[in-house]
């Protein structure tokens, strides 16, 4: 089997067309990532060097547990430069003593870059147990009302806030930008295309399907080798660009600090239920990603099957690829939890998460498409299965 | 007509499919034969203008073909080594497609197609598909494309691969029909069809040409380098070299073993007479004392 | 062989072949269908309040177009005192009919001439906020309609449907040839080498280019019949999009432009996917090679003006940006510009242009030498021609999203009372609570047992806005809320998205019926910014709301009612009400128009019913009556049944409010302070409910209380 694993990836995936077309890609994508921390980051329209030199100076002395020593001596800092400003006694011409340029750049700056992020920390663990508080006297409304799914939700949510806070202070721009970064998903699914579209169809070009159902292992255990080779694929490809996307955001954001930080530290995720770090959120986003391209690669390898001819296959994978995400854009909830790009964005499964009824039992929507993926991934498997097992097609 | 070849060269990267081959075609068969990977497809690539030869020279008449104009394209008649054509046209549409391509008159094309189909008798499958023939009808289809433009020189690559022995005598009789005033040359690895219509065999082996000739030629050239080797059922076979076998053959108790060799290949061995396809093992074999 | 006679037409079986056999032309047939009908799905007024209001703004469009002169700025002044004046006769004039000062008949004359100016005056608006913009730059900016020439020619997203249709195109054109192998066939004969690749490149790039031409003609057609095209010669600057362009080019000659850059990025890309499936012999490395090369490149270039100075067929095929003006913003700490798009110079746009014929020229002599016989191709390449693989953007713009489930009952809806509701077993009214929010709360009382809970319950509700409006029926209770994802954290604080979420009474179990994107910039899905102002200033001024048969209404402060279809998404704008009043009853809803008569408009049929008897700023219904303050009696509080018949004066005096059951009218007149009249609908007085009634009153059908805000000491009941 693994011969045949092996043999089924040479013909598709270990080809050198693909290998230089990942290549071209990844330096493509290294591009993206620049162009991206040049427009993302705090110093995008603060781009002389006094705004990076007087960051890195403060970054120091703030970053880490934010104690009310550290706070008070930031408010010290920044209390009279925003006083100065809101009084109009300033000027835009540089200024002696500035941090950057002059005390309205400080205020802008300051502002941004610390006390947005300060102001929201400190607020936070008032902000989780307002939620809890919420929740909890929900639970009690619900439970009069006999309503236990709804009183079970809220359960869990207080569940999930409570005692949550936020102590520590780091940049986590890195981070934030690197989860809404969906470039390297769209080179990836076109990567998928290219490989997956023609794992069959390429037997009945070539007449292999002949030789292939008439030998002892050409039915069967072809058919389980082309869909390892291909979920290898995926996963590899996945990996690939996840890992490069990681390693270039390190590059361009200068660190990825706060990466045990909870994931409730970016603000995007002010409402999320999962209580994990940073990069285990990345990591589970990873996971959602490979698993919504295999939901990909179940598709363009069915159409591959039932294809007449690459050309044919090709374009209505196209077409297929572009019903997708225009049902995706449409925004009903039915038709995004059977969408593979639900997976394929993870993250916004778990930004708000919503719940539906299972006997009462409250099951996070975010669940629903794991699952519509897998019933996907099984029918694929098994229809396929039997249509390249049937016989040779006239 | 006469086609001259002179030191053709052609390499792929560092690996030297033709080295500076050299020979001539007139009128008659000229079958061209060859191992596998010999340079046979190449050579004719070059010849037909598909693939560009690094050196050397191809005169026709005497003069270069480039300064031949198109004129050259009109005297050739080629059909590929397993040709798909077009699936969804019909053969007659095909044909006048063709004859189109190659230039024919108008006037002429109707005449010309009606009387192809019927020589290479297709004429119940005029209205069918190209993609609804059998092997042995695309390749009389094939044939008769070649024939369209009455070629003077008939290029046929690998034509009875693959054909039942009845398509294969069919294919043959046209071949030789169609050989009157013409060069034709059959690019083939099968030897029984030069044997029956050839005038001149040219065997090349890795990239150069082994042997030139007419049949006659070439088998008086090995001429007492064929034995016969006789086995009952309870000797060994051992001390034989397989690799120089052209045939082994079985008949009751006995085994019969045909053997290309300079020398005495055993003690019991008897000199034979000489096929063609001795002649190809001779000078196709590795290596050669 | 005879050389003589009319040759055969090789081209004549090749068009066949390619059209008939290869089905290219259902291909070409398709194509302009589908492009047809997604441009039509997709298309937008750029300025919807035009379209809203197009007679009055094509009125005066009709005096106002052209060059702003001195003229045109006295016709502006002139026409907006006018207005003023009217405005100021029309406040008086039903003063004067109540004093007797001027005959019905007089007023009924002068009455039609001011409704015919005033229902002009928010076109006239419109233009006057054009004619503002335009003011900065008298030279270049003109007036005139925009709409038409605005949907041809500000729009830069790529044509994606016209670029995966020449890819499969010059795949079928040539790939076939290549997976038969009939290419080499071809190479060998005399009229198929050189010639008939030449013919094939040809096919590909006129079917491209006719292609374009037809889809191109086929929009100004459809944009013709949708808002109409005038005054092409006036100055492309008129439009906002292109407003800082440096150059003298009029719509006409921009338009065809633009569509010449078009036609020339087709010709290229043709050339482009020919060469690829030549060097390839693949067709699934051409496909995607090409389309990763287009779509990474669309998305992944975000400067917008480098897709212009790289040659090749992207910003041919965008053509937009050609002709755009510089685009910046001030920096917020110094006053340096940002540049968004920089404008290229013709001596850029030159090069680029010779630079994209030369590739045209390159690729296409490669395509003709691989189709040619080594014997006789003119030119020897040493090497071979590695054809350049082209950068391309493309963006797919994707709808607005909205979109809902669930079903709802009717119920009569007044704004001016849309405060409360009732439903069998609660009573819901809003609360202030400024202790807590500075949002009213949406209380939810049992009207057995007198308990009180909050509406929203959801825990996440301190990060969310809720919509200061809310609607009930019997089964559902509705409110709105505003999220926001922070993706953009520095540089937007806006919220991103409305959601209309239904609570069930039964258990207070809620869901989402539908939700829309609320940002002024939205990115779609492959990160393409797009503007979605629309959006924006539409739900932020919503108003009010209610829920009927599937469908989503609301006014917004502006008087604009919508309706959005909660199964598709789709909204449409119904009517536009200039005084912001509006009833709903079974599917007919109750107005007042630009001269305060009462207009009923049925949603099905889209007709609309003027009461010209009937004139109020002010009004409720019920199922029976209209109760309204009328105009043309000093505003006294009259009441009436919907055919007009059975009037009767319930107050003659200013009434400060006034609200209704089914059985009673209830108001606060300005005579007697903090005392509520109750009065049936014959206007006999029932009883004055004195109290200390300070802020809203809440009065319900089948309640038998009053429930009103005391602003001081909370909420607090009074008998009826």
């Amino acid at each position: 089997m693994r011969q045949l694993v092996y043999y089924e990836s040479r013909k598709h995936f270990l080809t050198k067309q693909m290998f230089v077309m990942v290549l071209i890609l990844l330096i493509v994508n290294a591009i993206k990532i620049s162009s991206v921390f040049r427009e993302q980051s705090a110093f995008t329209d603060l781009n002389e060097d006094c705004f990076r030199e007087a960051y890195d100076k403060l970054y120091k002395t703030y970053k880490g547990e934010l104690t009310d020593k550290k706070l008070k001596d930031f408010m010290d800092l920044y209390q009279p430069i925003k006083d100065k400003v809101d009084a109009g006694a300033y000027s835009t011409k540089a200024e002696k003593g500035a941090l950057t340029i002059n005390s309205f750049s400080d205020c802008l700056f300051l502002g941004r870059c610390f006390l947005d992020d300060i102001e929201y920390e400190t607020a936070y663990e008032d902000y989780a147990n307002t939620v809890v508080r919420n929740a909890v006297s929900n639970i009690s409304f619900f439970k009069s009302k006999k309503h236990s799914f709804e009183a079970n939700v809220n359960y869990k949510i207080a569940k999930a806030f409570y005692q949550r806070k936020l102590a520590n202070f780091y940049n986590t721009d890195g981070f934030r930008s690197l989860l809404y970064y969906d470039f390297s998903t769209i080179i990836i699914i076109l990567l998928c295309l290219y490989g997956c579209s023609s794992v069959f169809i390429k037997e009945e070009e070539t007449e292999m399907h002949l030789l292939l159902k008439t030998s002892v292992k050409g039915k069967g255990a072809s058919f389980a080798a082309k869909i390892t080779s291909c979920m290898l694929f995926v996963f590899f490809i996945c990996i690939l660009f996840s890992i490069e996307d990681y390693t270039f955001f390190f590059i361009n954001f200068g660190n990825m600090d706060g990466f045990s930080e909870p994931l409730y530290i970016l603000e995007g995720f002010k409402d999320t239920l999962l209580n994990i770090n940073l990069i285990s959120f990345y990591i589970l986003c990873v996971i959602s990603k490979l698993i919504g391209i295999c939901g990909f690669a179940f598709i363009f390898m069915m159409v591959s099957l039932f294809g007449k001819n690459t050309l044919s296959v090709l374009v209505v994978n196209i077409v297929m690829l572009a019903g997708i995400i225009g049902t995706y854009t449409i925004n009903v909830s039915t038709l995004k939890y059977v969408n593979p790009l639900s997976l394929v964005f993870g993250r916004k499964l778990f930004m708000r998460q919503e719940f539906i009824k299972l006997h009462n039992y409250p099951l996070s929507n975010s669940l629903l498409p794991y699952i519509f993926s897998g019933i996907i991934i099984m029918i694929g498997i098994a229809l396929m299965s039997r249509r390249w097992k049937r016989g040779v097609k006239s | 007509m006469k086609i001259k070849l002179i030191d053709i060269c052609k390499k792929y990267g560092k690996q030297e499919v033709l080295k500076s081959v050299s020979m001539e075609f007139s009128e008659g068969v000229y079958g061209l034969l060859g191992k596998n990977g010999a340079g046979k497809t190449t050579l004719i690539g070059i010849l037909l203008g598909i693939i560009k030869a690094n050196s050397g020279e191809i005169l026709i008449d005497g003069k270069p073909v480039r300064s031949q104009s198109k004129e050259f394209l009109n005297k050739i008649g080629y059909l590929p080594q397993y040709p798909q054509f077009y699936k969804e046209m019909q053969v007659y549409e095909f044909l006048c497609y063709m004859a189109a391509l190659k230039g024919l008159p108008k006037k002429e094309t109707k005449n010309k197609v009606e009387w192809l189909i019927e020589e290479v008798n297709l004429t119940d499958a005029k209205k069918k598909k190209v993609g609804a023939l059998s092997g042995g009808m695309r390749q009389r289809l094939g044939i008769a494309q070649a024939m369209l433009n009455e070629p003077e020189i008939l290029i046929l690559d690998e034509p009875t691969a693959g054909l039942d022995p009845q398509e294969r005598i069919r294919f043959r009789n046209l071949i030789s029909k169609f050989a009157k005033n013409r060069t034709v040359i059959l690019v083939t690895h099968i030897v029984s069809d030069v044997e029956y219509i050839a005038n001149q065999v040219i065997i090349m082996d890795e990239g150069d040409i082994a042997c030139q000739g007419n049949i006659e030629e070439l088998e008086n050239s090995i001429t007492g380098k064929v034995w016969e080797v006789t086995r009952n059922k309870g000797q060994d076979m051992d001390d034989l070299d397989f690799s120089n076998v052209s045939n082994l053959k079985r008949e009751g108790d006995n085994t019969k073993v045909r053997v290309v060799s300079d020398t005495l290949p055993t003690k019991d061995a008897i000199i034979t007479s000489v096929g063609l396809e001795d002649v190809f093992l001779y000078y196709c074999k590795g290596d050669k004392e | 062989m005879e050389t003589g006679g009319e040759k055969l037409n090789t081209n004549k079986y090749e068009l066949k072949k390619l059209f008939l056999h290869h089905k290219l032309l259902y291909l070409v047939i398709g194509f302009q269908i589908i492009a047809f009908i997604l441009f039509a799905l997709k298309d937008k007024p750029i300025n919807t309040n035009i379209e809203n209001n197009l007679e009055g703004y094509t009125y005066y469009m009709n005096q106002a177009e052209g060059k702003i002169t001195k003229k045109t700025s006295r016709f502006f002044d002139d026409t907006s005192q006018n207005y003023e004046d009217m405005e100021s006769e029309f406040q008086t004039i039903y003063q004067k009919v109540s004093d007797g000062n001027i005959t019905m008949d007089a007023y009924r004359k002068r009455i039609k001439e001011l409704k015919q100016c005033l229902e002009r005056k928010n076109g006239f608006l419109v233009l006057y906020d054009q004619y503002t913009e335009a003011k900065e730059n008298k030279t270049n900016r003109y007036l005139l309609n925009t709409n038409a020439w605005d949907a041809l020619l500000s729009d830069e997203s790529l044509d994606i449907p016209l670029v995966i249709f020449i890819i499969i195109i010059a795949c079928v054109c040539f790939g076939v040839e290549i997976y038969s192998e009939m290419d080499i066939m071809l190479r060998i004969s005399q009229k198929g080498e050189r010639k008939l690749g030449l013919f094939k490149l040809l096919i590909v790039i006129m079917l491209s280019v006719i292609s374009v031409i037809f889809e191109y003609f086929i929009r100004i057609a459809f944009l013709q019949v949708k808002y109409g095209f005038t005054h092409g010669e006036y100055p492309l600057q008129s439009l906002t999009y292109f407003k800082e362009y440096v150059g003298n080019v009029s719509l006409f000659e921009a338009s065809i432009g633009i569509f010449l850059w078009k036609v020339l990025g087709c010709i290229m890309w043709s050339v482009i996917i020919s060469a690829l499936m030549i060097w390839f012999r693949k067709y699934a490395l051409t496909v995607i090679v090409s389309l990763a090369g287009i779509i990474l490149s669309y998305v992944g270039i975000s400067i917008a003006h480098i897709k212009y100075y790289i040659p090749g067929p992207l910003g041919a095929l965008l053509g937009t940006g050609f002709y755009r003006g510089n685009c910046y913003e001030m920096s917020e700490y110094s006053e340096e510009k940002i540049y968004s798009f920089l404008q290229l110079s013709e001596k850029t746009k030159n090069i680029i242009l010779g630079i994209d014929v030369l590739l045209i020229f390159i690729l296409s002599i490669y395509v003709i030498y691989k189709y040619s016989n080594c014997w006789f191709s003119m030119i020897r390449f040493k090497k071979k021609v590695i054809p350049s693989i082209v950068i391309f953007v493309l963006g797919i713009s994707t709808m607005t999203g909205c979109a809902p489930e669930d079903k709802t009952h009717t119920y009569i809806f007044n704004l001016a009372n849309s405060q409360n509701y009732e439903t069998e077993k609660y009573l819901l009214y809003q609360e202030s609570r400024l202790e807590e929010t500075n949002f009213d709360v949406v209380v939810v009382k049992d009207k057995n047992t007198g308990e009180t809970t909050d509406l929203v319950k959801d825990p996440y509700r301190d990060n969310k806005e809720i919509v200061n409006a809310f609607y009930a029926d019997e089964q559902y209770a509705y409110y709105l809320e505003k999220t926001k994802d922070r993706e953009d954290k520095y540089f937007s604080k806006e919220y991103d998205e409305i959601s209309l979420m239904q609570v069930r009474l039964e258990d207070f179990s809620v869901k989402k019926l539908f939700s829309c994107s609320i940002k002024t910039t939205k990115k779609d899905i492959f990160g393409i910014n797009k503007h979605n102002n629309e959006n924006y200033s539409i739900y932020n001024c919503l108003l009010s709301f209610f829920v009927y048969e599937n469908t989503f209404y609301f006014v917004t402060s502006d008087g604009e009612v919508y309706g959005v279809n909660l199964m598709t998404g789709s909204r449409k704008l119904l009517f536009i009400c200039d005084k912001i009043n509006l009833s709903f009853s079974n599917g007919v809803f109750f107005y007042t128009n630009t001269i305060s008569q009462l207009v009923e408009y049925k949603v099905g049929t889209e007709e609309s019913i003027v009461h010209e008897d009937i004139i109020a700023d002010e009004f409720i219904i019920n199922e029976n009556h209209i109760v309204y303050k009328d105009r043309t009696n000093n505003n006294a509080l009259t009441c009436t049944d919907f055919e007009g018949q059975n009037k009767v004066v319930i107050c003659k005096e200013q009434v400060y409010f006034c609200v209704a059951d089914q059985s009673h009218i209830y108001y606060e007149d300005a005579g007697k302070d903090e005392v509520l009249h109750k009065v049936d609908f014959t206007g006999k007085v029932s009883k004055d409910i004195k109290s200390a009634i300070k802020g809203r009153v809440y009065v319900f059908d089948n309640y038998e209380k009053i429930i009103f805000d005391d602003y001081d000491g909370g909420m607090k009941e009074v008998n009826k």
